[in-house]
């Protein structure tokens, strides 16, 4: 491999690369059901809106936890999204939602888990940190949620958080559950188990 | 196949995104309408069935019925109490400043999700990961995992009914959108897992292909920016401001902000 590729991608190997293309491309199956679900809800207002965009977290937190790699929650989050453009009318939108998502769970992942710390206390504040900055950029914005009054967005925030947390821990359960197919054995998070 | 089919998916990209931030802060009602109705009316020229466009949008009229009914509901009173009261529901007064911020809300949602329509009914994805690997600059081994990844579509979607079938012999699952959910839920760890078989197998298959051996790599198909992109993203822009300039000539236009004017 040439220095110029390996100072660009210093760390990701052709297998890691694929695993995080191929584990968005599942997601893709959640994420394109999401899509839907959050088109029929959206009507419902800022409670269901804030409800729905925490499942948008589940690639990029299962990327975070199982590959523990700086790029890989805004490679697997942003691959998912972009999967998704020929299975919905929304794609743009959707790839728009997974790129940003992507980016909060990079943020997230750096700031309270360093990629390395993955105690369940780790993942609350992992998938809390990553609802409060999403709801900041995203419901507060197009939303317009600033005329809605102090309780209506204290709420929100809440179920948004609750949301986002309840992403992270269902992440963390699935990788436990495909960890047991022995498939992740090649990952960061797969050799640590085996070494545990 | 129509002209927006021919354009470079990064062209597409590029007009569009700044267009959608500027519609994202669009406060009245109107430019939302306009700009709806520009990207029906560009969909058509380039014959875009028109079925594929209206699947999209009619759930997009029910949130926009979601978002004026719930408004009134929401919304802080004091930003509406100075508008007229329409109604009186259980006590509360229905102001008409709540119902237009509802409204405005659901027109905006909508005119943002026509837009993407010129993306996303005219461009093919692999399309756009070339164009991003030839044109964006995206180094070539993460855009060419992800066109592998892309092309395990088809294999994964066979893999989702083999599992969901062997469920079904089983007798696990039942009818209806739960039922639905379920075995999605269950599907999900063997999907997971025999796709990362796969990429396993892919990419020690394309290491010993000598993927990524060099800095620079040859392409088996072209996607070319040229000058008709160009001129595609000056005209678009050109018309976006020619629409806007309309609706501030009639006084319909608004100012642009995050912060909602009720």
């Amino acid at each position: 491999m040439s220095r110029a590729v390996r100072l660009a991608l210093p760390a990701w190997t052709t297998r890691e690369l694929l695993t995080a293309s191929v584990i968005a491309m599942a997601f893709t199956v959640a994420v394109v059901s999401f899509t839907y679900v959050y088109a029929a809800v959206l009507g419902l207002g800022i409670f269901a809106r804030s409800a729905v965009t925490g499942s948008f977290f589940l690639p990029a937190a299962f990327a975070v936890y199982v590959l523990r790699k700086p790029g890989a929650a805004f490679l697997v989050s942003a691959v998912s999204g972009l999967a998704a453009i020929p299975f919905t009318p929304y794609g743009l939108l959707v790839l728009g939602i997974g790129v940003l998502t992507g980016i909060v769970g990079e943020l997230s992942g750096f700031v309270i888990t360093r990629y390395r710390r993955f105690g369940i206390m780790h993942v609350v504040g992992f998938g809390a940190f990553a609802g409060i900055v999403e709801f900041g950029l995203v419901l507060l914005s197009s939303l317009r949620t600033s005329t809605f009054t102090a309780p209506v967005l204290l709420a929100a925030i809440g179920i948004a958080v609750a949301t986002f947390v309840l992403a992270a821990l269902v992440a963390v359960a699935l990788a436990h559950a495909v960890r047991r197919t022995g498939v992740l054995i090649n990952t960061a998070f797969g050799r640590e188990e085996a070494f545990a | 196949m129509g002209w927006l089919y021919r354009l470079n998916p990064l062209a597409k990209v590029i007009a569009l995104a700044p267009v959608l931030a500027v519609v994202a802060l669009t406060t009245d009602p109107f430019a939302p309408l306009a700009f709806t109705a520009l990207a029906l009316v560009l969909l058509a020229s380039s014959r875009v069935p028109l079925h594929s466009a209206l699947y999209a949008l009619a759930p997009m009229l029910l949130v926009l019925l979601g978002f004026v009914v719930l408004y009134p509901f929401l919304i802080r009173r004091e930003l509406v109490s100075h508008t007229p009261t329409l109604l009186q529901v259980g006590g509360v007064p229905i102001y008409e400043g709540a119902i237009m911020a509802g409204l405005r809300a659901g027109l905006r949602i909508i005119a943002l999700v026509s837009l993407a329509l010129l993306f996303n009914l005219t461009t093919d994805v692999s399309d756009f990961m070339r164009a991003l690997v030839q044109q964006a600059r995206l180094p070539y081994r993460i855009g060419y995992s992800i066109m592998v990844a892309l092309r395990f579509a088809p294999l994964l979607r066979y893999e989702l009914e083999l599992i969901r079938s062997a469920h079904r012999v089983r007798g696990i699952g039942q009818p209806g959108l739960l039922g639905d959910f379920a075995q999605l839920r269950r599907a999900i760890v063997p999907l997971l897992a025999s796709s990362i078989r796969r990429a396993e197998r892919a990419a020690l298959a394309m290491d010993g292909r000598a993927f990524g051996a060099f800095s620079t790599r040859t392409h088996f198909r072209r996607v070319r920016l040229t000058p008709l992109d160009g001129a595609f993203v000056l005209a678009f822009w050109a018309l976006v401001a020619l629409v806007m300039l309309a609706l501030q000539a009639l006084g319909v236009l608004g100012p642009l902000s995050f912060v909602q004017r009720v």
